[in-house]
């Protein structure tokens, strides 16, 4: 009996100690929330505002300076909006969610009436909730000054709906392309297929096929155990555009001009019988229906990938990871998607702010004029050097120590609209990849998932049009 | 335990059993024994294949990368807190409830249990939708309490409890209630002490279903400082981060908590577990 | 006069003891039923609710998802429960009688992992299975196994996931048998002993007739339990391969939160909520009975 009670107690001591531990620990995380109760001293009144981002780049400007992190820029951006606001005292709190949760968490607040003031995110990830009428439109805080710095192209993607409102401020793009070791490629032997240091090489499919099957052969098995020539992946939604724009290497359009699924042609077909063929002859990691982007990404990173997905973000934090020693250090260069028709496949995504209907009046005019600040702040407007400003004085200053600014420009011709501007585009991508899964695995031969996924989607896009409050 | 019968001839179906069953066990330790050595390593031993069985490059320097990157002590502190307190309001309503309908009359008495017991096998998860939707009225969204609330509404603690305290004569209540204690007194110093190791049961068990319980707490817990630890190490998993080790730093991390708790009080839990079970 | 007053006061007492039970079991559990049975009714967008009627009803009859999810849900329930149970069976009657420090090893290797939880096991699954970089992958790459992914075929995600759960959680039922079969009065063995019987036919006629309550206890938690399950399929298979392992409880998980079909999510809810309380039935009789 004695020696139970001695137990218990020291079961309670034990938790006691650790609640303790970690209490402590957990006070210094919660101070910056209790200064929310303090009285501005300018006597302003106080609004605090909140804004939720999915990982972009780390730091303020840059990945190398110190605690840099992907809130970084936008703490940075609040204290400095709040320092020169004269309407309200106010306060920005900064959450970076997780991409693959941000459809859950955005659903479950605007359920619960609780959305995010403002979300900086890719554009193509959030049209579905201007369509949903959930974003307020920023037609008022676009200046003609930004309009002139920002080209029509990037306005064109953040315009929705039947009044051709705005809805989302572009502060950077971020273009898509293949991501290649250039070390394993001249392992392999294939010194000739390696593009410039600052160039974004394009291969032919013809040439491309022969760089698969080289790497599978001749990469040297004692130097790079464990790899593989080319990532692919469908376990879930992440990096689809990529497998998306491989659909279409073989020429087809993907949609029509009703904004409809146009899959199932002699093209598309093709496009999936050489995914499947490259899958099926060992030139990609193996399981590509249980791996993610991310998991490719990392392999990627360890050397275990020669040819990998990537855009300027990823790319970017894939150098800061080797120059940091986080990941073994190798020759990392870019490639464009290559394609039939010889021309490369390009796209991008465009980033930037967008507000929430929040029915709080005040809030959203903070919100509204804090997107504005941080898109159109000369310093701040600097970050998105971390991907590719959307501003051509921005790129002009920048582009002597960026040489691969003027790469992603010369590509711009070939650029394709993924999204088609199709509403329910984030149903959509739920549709593709169980698609993708059956057919690695062999359920459904190429030509049936082209064909399943064709329907199956045109009937999210239908249904999406039919609820849509901003396109009928 | 002393062994039945020590000086019979093992029968041979009892030598190979117990060999498979020793198999068994030390293969179903063998993903934590390499679990644990992989978050020792660096990234590119992690996945070296074949692999080292031993790490050859000893580092800490994931489980740094862990605890400098994500708040997992504030996450250990939150799973804590959350499966500490939903346990103690648990003991306390159900060991109220429970002495109520094992020893005092009143209106409605089997009718309420009946209820009690039957809603204990339906899971909340099967009610998330509402439920989730209550704890946003309540503005418990981000709460440790929206995650601990609904687990202590849940009756299997009045069911556990009430057989002890059926088990507790009735004379001893008669008899306090003859010296003039009142009910509250009857039942904290007279009957409360002889159900001591029913409570001790309820604590264990219910403590372990609330460390447990992912699904809710991944829906209440959305801002990071708010997760609890298995969740908060389960979004850690789709971090992008080249470095294989530091996930499995993280998974380590998880395990950390309980496993000590389990190691160091092994026979407490495996009473108190069996005493929870016995009694039903 | 008097005896009224202490009915009275007795009743008043008892409610004032069950009262915070009661209160919390109102709010957080009568409350989220029926409002759960109202949206399965109801279409809803963010803060508009639109009545539909059976619509979420029919919309899951016509998913084929749906029905696999149904199908998953079922198979991986009788699986695991029959595993565990027949397995935690023959490791206990091998070892209750044993040395006490025997048994605490035993019982303590298999219950490790049920500590350690379903999330973590789940994820060291994930990277020992991980079709590139697992170490069984690579065996089996080594041995020349023509599927080296075993999550990525159609045909064995199932056993996995069947397996990793049970290797999970047979540790609980262990300790529970083990404790049980402890209890069993030892002249029942003696007595067996006299007539040679056999270790196989006491373990037979004796021990598992009279751990039958035991058994009854360990399936019934079993069934809930994997009823609901989710965690092993959110962090091993996502699903899929092409919605191959997606179970009633994921499906509601990915209506109710990605998709943002809250009416379907309740709806399926309600159906959930019907299977377990016909499933808990006879348990809850039973019961009622033994009182």
């Amino acid at each position: 009996m004695f020696n139970k009670r001695k137990r218990l107690s020291a079961i309670c001591t034990f938790l006691l100690v650790i609640a303790v531990l970690a209490g402590c620990s957990s006070n210094s995380a919660g101070t910056d929330t209790s200064q929310n109760n303090g009285t501005a001293a300018s006597g302003k009144k106080k609004v605090d505002i909140s804004l939720w981002l999915t990982p972009q780049w780390k730091g303020v400007l840059d990945a190398t300076e110190p605690d840099a992190d992907y809130d970084s820029f936008f703490k940075y951006a609040a204290d400095k909006f709040a320092k020169q606001y004269s309407k309200y005292d106010v306060k920005v709190n900064v959450q970076v969610v997780a991409g693959d949760q941000r459809d859950e968490l955005l659903n479950v607040n605007l359920n619960g009436g609780t959305p995010p003031d403002i979300f900086f995110e890719s554009v193509f990830a959030m049209g579905d909730y201007a369509h949903r009428g959930a974003l307020v439109p920023l037609n008022d805080i676009v200046d003609d000054a930004a309009k002139k710095d920002i080209e029509q192209g990037y306005w064109d993607n953040v315009t929705f709906g039947n009044n051709k409102d705005i809805y989302f401020y572009p502060f950077s793009h971020n273009p898509g392309t293949l991501v290649y070791n250039a070390d394993m490629f001249k392992a392999a032997g294939l010194e000739t297929f390696v593009g410039g240091e600052n160039e974004i090489k394009t291969w032919t499919m013809d040439e491309y096929n022969t760089i698969l099957k080289t790497l599978k052969e001749k990469l040297p098995k004692d130097k790079y155990p464990n790899a593989y020539p080319m990532a692919l992946y469908a376990l879930n939604n992440q990096g689809d555009t990529w497998n998306l724009a491989y659909l279409r290497s073989f020429g087809n359009s993907f949609f029509n001009a009703n904004g409809n699924i146009v899959l199932n042609d002699d093209k598309g077909v093709k496009a999936a019988q050489w995914m499947k063929s490259i899958y099926d002859a060992g030139y990609t990691n193996p399981g590509a229906e249980s791996v993610s982007s991310n998991d490719a990404n990392a392999m990627f990173q360890n050397q275990q990938l020669a040819v990998s997905f990537t855009n300027s973000i990823l790319y970017n934090n894939a150098k800061a990871d080797m120059n940091a020693g986080k990941s073994p250090k190798f020759d990392v260069r870019l490639a464009n998607i290559p394609s039939v028709t010889g021309n490369p496949l390009t796209f991008t995504y465009v980033v930037g702010a967008s507000v929430f209907k929040t029915g709080d009046a005040t809030k959203t005019e903070v919100a509204k004029d804090f997107v504005q600040f941080f898109s159109s702040d000369p310093e701040l407007v600097q970050a998105s050097k971390n991907s590719v400003p959307v501003r051509t004085s921005v790129v002009n200053e920048l582009k002597d120590q960026y040489p691969l600014f003027a790469a992603y420009g010369a590509n711009a011709s070939h650029m394709f609209s993924f999204t088609g501007n199709v509403p329910g585009y984030s149903e959509l991508r739920q549709v593709l990849y169980p698609e993708l899964q059956a057919m690695y695995v062999g359920e459904k031969s190429p030509e049936q998932a082209v064909k399943d996924y064709e329907s199956k989607g045109n009937a999210v896009i239908q249904k999406a049009k039919d609820s849509s409050v901003i396109s009928k | 335990m002393q062994p039945v019968k020590p000086v019979k001839k093992r029968e041979v179906y009892d030598v190979v059993s117990n060999t498979v069953i020793i198999f068994f066990a030390i293969l179903n330790l063998f993903p934590l024994y390499w679990l644990f050595t992989s978050s020792l390593k660096n990234s590119s031993d992690v996945i070296k294949m074949p692999p080292d069985w031993w790490p050859k490059s000893f580092t800490f320097a994931n489980y740094n990368e862990v605890f400098q990157n994500q708040p997992a002590l504030r996450w250990t502190f939150n799973s804590l807190y959350v499966a500490g307190l939903s346990t103690v309001l648990v003991v306390v309503s159900s060991a109220m409830a429970a002495y109520a309908f094992s020893k005092l009359r009143f209106k409605g008495r089997n009718v309420i249990f009946i209820m009690f017991v039957s809603s204990m096998m339906v899971p909340k998860e099967v009610m998330i939708v509402p439920l989730f939707r209550l704890t946003q009225q309540l503005g418990l969204v981000n709460s440790l309490y929206g995650m601990i609330w609904p687990n202590v509404a849940i009756a299997f603690g009045v069911f556990l409890l009430k057989g002890f305290f059926d088990s507790a004569p009735d004379a001893l209540r008669e008899a306090a209630r003859i010296d003039g204690a009142g009910e509250v007194r009857t039942f904290l110093q007279v009957i409360l002490p002889i159900v001591k190791p029913g409570i001790g049961a309820l604590f264990i068990l219910n403590f372990v279903q609330v460390w447990n319980d992912y699904l809710w707490q991944l829906v209440v817990g959305q801002e990071k400082n708010s997760k609890t630890l298995m969740v908060g190490i389960a979004t850690l998993m789709q971090d992008l981060n080249p470095n294989f080790a530091y996930k499995m730093a993280g998974a380590t991390v998880a395990a950390i908590p309980m496993l000590l708790i389990f190691i160091l009080f092994q026979q407490y839990f495996t009473r108190g577990i069996s005493i929870g079970a016995v009694k039903e | 006069m008097k005896l009224r007053n202490q009915v009275w006061k007795e009743n008043v007492t008892g409610y004032l003891f069950i009262l915070p039970q009661l209160l919390l079991f109102l709010i957080f559990i009568v409350y989220p039923i029926l409002e759960g049975m109202r949206l399965s009714l109801y279409k809803i967008q963010y803060k508009q609710e639109t009545f539909v009627g059976f619509q979420n009803y029919s919309t899951l009859f016509h998913d084929p998802v749906f029905f696999k999810s149904i199908f998953n849900t079922v198979v991986f329930v009788v699986f695991i429960v029959i595993l565990t149970v027949g397995f935690a069976l023959f490791v206990s009657s091998a070892v209750f009688d044993k040395n006490a420090k025997y048994v605490s090893f035993i019982r303590g290797s298999y219950y490790i992992p049920v500590m350690v939880s379903m999330v973590v096991m789940s994820m060291v699954w994930g990277f020992l299975l991980n079709p590139a970089n697992g170490l069984i992958s690579f065996t089996a790459r080594e041995m020349h196994f023509s599927t080296f992914n075993l999550l990525g075929n159609k045909n064995t995600v199932l056993p996995v996931v069947i397996f990793v759960t049970f290797a999970t959680n047979v540790g609980q039922a262990i300790i529970l048998y083990i404790a049980s079969m402890i209890g069993v009065p030892k002249d029942l063995f003696e007595a067996a002993e006299v007539d040679g019987a056999s270790r196989l036919r006491v373990i037979f006629q004796i021990l598992i007739p009279l751990v039958k309550p035991t058994t009854i206890y360990i399936s019934i938690i079993n069934i809930i339990a994997v009823l609901k399950i989710f965690v092993v399929i959110q962090m091993l298979t996502g699903g899929g391969p092409n919605n191959a392992t997606v179970t009633m409880m994921y499906y509601l998980y990915n209506n109710a939160f990605k998709y943002n079909q809250l009416g379907v999510a309740s709806a399926v809810g309600v159906i959930m909520f019907i299977i377990t309380l016909m499933l808990s039935v006879p348990q809850l009789r039973a019961m009622f009975k033994e009182k």
